[in-house]
């Protein structure tokens, strides 16, 4: 199957490739799979103290479609705020790279990663509560 | 008609591989069309159509794997995109077996591959042992319990990514 040229692109030249610390509080991880075909996404966030996306990575195993479709995600993703990140949706991944309809799974598990990122990060924000939040340094 | 019934096997996931052959090679016979020299051909037809589901039937049953899958059908899956959700821990060790797997393929260190094909072929048999003895349970009194066919969709998630990892391996 001839990939597009975007999807190329990005499978060549994937932008954000690589990890946060997962324990920061300032990161989001999420880690999907597909098991019908044995591709893993793992996507983070970090986010600023104004609930902006600052900087996004993943790493990707699979076809050149899921590895263009997490990469474009990343990119999309800096600058976002929580809300907008939410917002993204597969079809657009879909439409941006021109992705076959059998590749529109490598979409959805992208936009399944934006959110187990998000409600990752989400959880962990709630679990630290600003009045227990004590200065850690002097 | 299911493939264990076709093949004259109870709907089991405990297969006896003898029965399976003697079945499989016996209902061949019957419809080859050796046998079948005077048939008209539409009659042929409908043979030649038999014999194919047979070798599905074959096919599927014979490999654990397959057997297995097409089992947790019959009885209602759930499917592998009915249910995709795994713990994010086994995801995250998937995703650095794949690095691993990279790494030693860059290095062409065959030792290091074939010790990683040994031992995920070794979890990969370990994981179905385990389906066999959960399909074993369903068979005696929880064929309705959906908890216990989630369990063995999870398992079967688990060796569809086994394989992944093994085929990367191979390839």
């Amino acid at each position: 199957m001839a990939y597009s040229d975007k999807v190329l692109d990005h499978y060549n030249a994937p932008r954000n490739v690589g990890s946060f610390d997962k324990a920061d509080p300032h990161v989001g991880t999420g880690v999907v799979g597909a098991p019908e075909c044995g591709d893993v996404m793992k996507l983070q966030i970090k986010v600023n103290a104004e609930g902006v996306i600052e900087d996004a990575k993943f790493k990707t195993f699979g076809c050149g479609s899921a590895i263009a479709s997490s990469s474009l995600a990343t990119e999309w993703l800096k600058g976002k705020s929580l809300d907008e990140a939410g917002d993204i949706k597969n079809t657009e991944i879909v439409k941006e790279l021109s992705l076959p309809p059998v590749k529109v799974h490598c979409s959805v598990l992208a936009e399944d990663a934006i959110k187990a990122a998000l409600k990752d990060y989400k959880s962990k924000s709630e679990t630290e509560s600003p009045l227990a939040a004590t200065p850690s340094e002097g | 008609m299911n493939y264990f019934e076709l093949l004259e096997l109870p709907t089991s996931y405990d297969v006896d591989p003898d029965a399976l052959e003697r079945s499989f090679l016996s209902l061949s016979r019957r419809y080859h069309p050796d046998f079948h020299q005077l048939a008209s051909s539409e009659e042929l037809a409908k043979n030649q159509a038999t014999q194919a589901s047979l070798n599905d039937a074959y096919t599927t049953l014979k490999q654990p794997f397959r057997r297995a899958e097409y089992l947790l059908s019959l009885l209602g899956g759930p499917s592998a995109s009915e249910q995709k959700e795994m713990p994010p821990e086994f995801l995250e060790d998937v995703l650095e077996l794949r690095l691993e797997i990279e790494e030693a393929k860059e290095s062409e260190d065959a030792l290091a591959i074939a010790a990683m094909e040994e031992r995920l072929a070794r979890d990969r048999d370990e994981v179905m042992g385990r389906v066999g003895r959960t399909f074993t349970r369903l068979d005696a009194a929880e064929a309705a319990n959906v908890e216990t066919r989630r369990t063995i969709r999870s398992d079967l998630n688990i060796v569809r990514y086994l394989n992944g990892l093994i085929r990367d391996l191979r390839e």
